[in-house]
């Protein structure tokens, strides 16, 4: 009788505890993640013909200062946004049949090391979930937690005091800025000190020897993709402000770029790669920060690409 | 399987309703397949290896048992202890040693030169499991223990699921007629070890896989950090390696009480120690008392001509062998050769620190001596988390380098993740103080009282729910 009494007590506990988590669960229903603002943003433009750019806080505004303005471009970029997610986002929209004529990819050397579920930044991950039905922890728990609203703002404990929900309006069709602002650094005050600490945040503290090769074939699932779909691809690697460049860790950078181009050759995709990493036509008046290109800076380098392109 | 995981969640309770549902001579059938089901979960080949130790071990013990000669008794003990050992040198330390070897005399491995490296997983609590069979067979040949005829419940000892993977190491004298005993359900029983559990399970996913995510940051690259970044991940590392093993041992233990069993404690709020070996008397009590049982005690008896210096010399070797028990490293040995210099100086200055203890007030001198000793465990814990002894050399010497305005010196984490963490840490040292003083019965009072007992489920499944960790985080000390 008592390992019954048992029982029942252990079913209305987690009866009152799935409660509370169905109160916490309907109280974040309305939370935004940037996925859903950034796939609120594709579904404006799903059945027009698009440019799509992906890529990290890197490539943020490369849709708004994009030179052709009679084109639409829908901007998959977040900041911190990993290769195997950016692979699985393309997937998605190819299977959704949308008109892709360009893909821009932003690749930087760091993110060849790099996978966010594995830096600690695995709700991201989560969030796409809805989205992408797959997960890099494709586990089963994994997958309940990406079903969970809760879950997926990263238990943002703050949203259960917030009144309203915390959104970036998605612009109309047409509209500038769809994707997601980015927060300079220090509120846009540089020093040494903080550029040093993101530069080795990047090229050492995320960055991981083994995951080279695992990324790389991202790389080239992208490439097939875009050739089996005649989609037009550019590739490039944004500058970034010398205090950065020198104390990144130069090791991990080098061999990074060494496997990238050795890749892009053997793929036969070198004529779509640009790498401006280094490029000493942009000095610190085209930088939000150590490692953003402001909006000068992003039209610089969309003129130079021209230029590139021009000159092919 | 891990207690953290979903796979548990249905493994203990389906075990556990099933074990008072079936009738008490299959008990020892259904613990034994559950057991060797939760082991197989991981890699299920290396099975092979416990069913190996298992099968020499029990043998061992009959024969030990049976033979009058001393001679042949203590070939059969060496048998079994060199089985034991011998499954440990090959899956735990072959690469050590192959790795030292080549190294002091040049080979270069990539040029087929010198001894090759093995490229093999470390079975799951191999270090945990062979222990307790070596104590099953070292006390039969001591004739404290008689041999077990049963091989199922022998196999049992050896592989009971909650102490299988990392402890408690058992004694035969305490896990082996338990499994004669029959186990009614017992309301408080169960209460009382569901209630150990959750905590277990608290500290684990709430506190130690939160904290690791910042020492993992930092240690993993420590040359990129100094002064304050070194010293927060040295001190979450201190907690986060508690909470982890001390977390586990309450859900082993816990598991094991809602059947009925009774496990051996295996930590006693070991950071409130006020000297060194007080902490080894409260940190992992299992495997202290083993080394002390089966290494320190027969040197000291061996060379107690020596005098003092046996102690000593028993000290060291005991904490050297510890240290490398926790792993195959020389950074390991370090950690251990460390507590092991302490532990002489507490037996060496023991008369003085009287003295002393009587000069200067309570009030002064115990505050004193707990900052001291906690101090030096969180310094050896340096080289116990570095992955090179030129890493530990490393934070040693740029912890001090310190830069007031680099105090929360890790990008990724913000000051609320430090604020969550030292909160986090104050509730467990403190409620574990409490539970473990003269209070306890007054809290164990409050607890049985069932509105407080419903709030303390509730609201620790709510916390776990809320700031849990639950992505694949294995235990630290499941690679021991």
């Amino acid at each position: 009788m008592k390992g019954i009494k048992l029982i029942f007590e252990i079913v209305l506990l987690l009866l009152v505890l799935a409660g509370a988590a169905f109160l916490i669960e309907s109280k974040y229903s309305k939370f935004e993640t940037s996925a859903d603002q950034i796939f609120k943003n594709y579904e404006l433009y799903k059945n027009d013909s698009i440019v799509v750019v992906l890529g990290s806080s890197h490539t943020l505004m490369f849709d708004d200062y994009y030179p052709d303005t009679n084109k639409y471009v829908v901007n998959f970029s977040i900041g911190g946004q990993d290769l195997f997610r950016e692979d699985m986002v393309l997937r998605k929209i190819v299977k959704d049949g949308a008109k892709i004529q360009q893909v821009i990819l932003g690749l930087d050397f760091d993110a060849l090391g790099y996978n966010q579920v594995l830096s600690g930044e695995g709700y991201i991950d989560k969030q796409y979930y809805r989205y992408l039905d797959t997960l890099y922890d494709d586990s089963f728990t994994n997958r309940l937690m990406g079903s969970s609203a809760f879950f997926r703002s990263n238990r943002d404990i703050s949203y259960l005091f917030k009144e309203s929900e915390i959104s970036n309006p998605i612009k109309s069709k047409g509209g500038k800025s769809n994707s997601i602002p980015y927060i300079p650094l220090g509120n846009g005050t540089l020093n040494d000190e903080d550029c040093r600490g993101r530069a080795i945040e990047h090229s050492s503290i995320k960055f991981h020897d083994n995951l080279l090769h695992e990324n790389l074939s991202y790389v080239i699932d992208i490439i097939t993709l875009c050739a089996q779909n005649k989609i037009k691809l550019i590739i490039v690697t944004t500058p970034k402000m010398e205090c950065y460049r020198s104390n990144s860790v130069s090791a991990n950078i080098d061999n990074a770029k060494y496997l990238l181009v050795s890749t892009l050759k053997k793929e036969d995709a070198e004529h779509c790669y640009f790498n401006l990493y280094d490029d000493k036509s942009f000095d610190a008046s085209d930088f939000i920060d150590y490692d953003h290109l402001n909006q000068k800076g992003v039209i610089k380098l969309y003129q130079k690409l021209n230029t590139i392109f021009a000159n092919k | 399987m891990l207690f953290n995981s979903f796979e548990f969640l249905i493994f203990f309770p389906l075990v556990t309703i099933l074990y008072f549902l079936l009738p008490h001579r299959f008990h020892w059938i259904h613990l034994l397949i559950a057991s060797c089901a939760f082991y197989m979960f991981f890699i299920w080949y290396y099975f092979l290896i416990l069913v190996f130790t298992i099968v020499i071990d029990y043998y061992a013990g009959i024969l030990i048992e049976e033979t009058l000669d001393p001679i042949k008794r203590k070939r059969w003990l060496l048998l079994s202890v060199i089985a034991n050992v011998g499954v440990l040198c090959v899956f735990k330390y072959y690469n050590f040693f192959t790795d030292n070897i080549n190294t002091v005399f040049g080979y270069d491995v990539t040029k087929g030169e010198g001894l090759p490296y093995l490229d093999m997983i470390l079975p799951i609590g191999l270090s945990f499991h062979t222990f307790q069979a070596m104590s099953y067979t070292i006390e039969v040949h001591r004739g404290v223990q008689k041999a077990e005829r049963h091989f199922g419940i022998y196999a049992l000892y050896v592989m009971f699921y909650p102490q299988l993977v990392a402890g408690p190491i058992e004694r035969p004298q305490n896990i082996l007629h338990q499994f004669y005993e029959k186990h009614q359900f017992n309301y408080e029983r169960a209460i009382s070890g569901l209630r150990l559990m959750l905590w277990g399970l608290f500290k684990k996913v709430v506190v130690a896989d939160r904290l690791a995510l910042y020492v993992d940051a930092v240690y993993d690259n420590p040359h990129n950090y100094e002064g304050f970044p070194l010293i927060w991940a040295t001190l979450f590392f201190a907690f986060q390696v508690y909470c982890d093993f001390s977390g586990y041992s309450d859900m082993a233990l816990g598991s094991a009480r809602v059947m009925g069993f009774d496990l051996m404690k295996n930590f006693n709020v070991p950071y409130w120690a006020k000297s060194i070996s007080d902490f080894w008397r409260k940190w992992h009590i299992s495997l202290n008392t083993w080394f002390v049982d089966y290494v320190y005690t027969p040197i000291v008896v061996e060379k107690r001509h020596w005098d003092k210096l046996a102690v000593v010399f028993a000290v060291m070797v005991t904490f050297s062998l510890s240290g490398l028990w926790h792993g195959a490293k020389w950074t390991f040995v370090i950690w251990g050769a460390l507590h092991g210099l302490a532990l002489t100086y507490d037996f060496l200055s023991k008369k003085k620190r009287k003295a002393w203890a009587k000069k200067i007030p309570a009030f002064i001198y115990n505050p004193m001596s707990w900052a001291i000793t906690f101090t030096f465990v969180c310094f050896t814990y340096i080289f116990f988390r570095a992955d090179k002894i030129a890493d530990a050399f490393y934070v040693i010497s740029n912890a001090a380098k310190i830069n007031i305005h680099r105090f929360f010196g890790v990008p990724l984490f913000t000051k609320t993740f430090y604020v969550i963490c030292l909160v986090a840490i104050v509730i467990v040292m403190f409620a574990e103080r409490i539970y473990t003083s003269d209070k306890k019965d007054k809290v164990l009072l409050l607890l049985g009282n069932k509105m407080v007992s419903y709030a303390y489920f509730f609201t620790l499944l709510l916390l776990i729910y809320m700031f849990g960790i639950f992505e694949k985080q294995s235990f630290v000390y499941f690679q021991f």
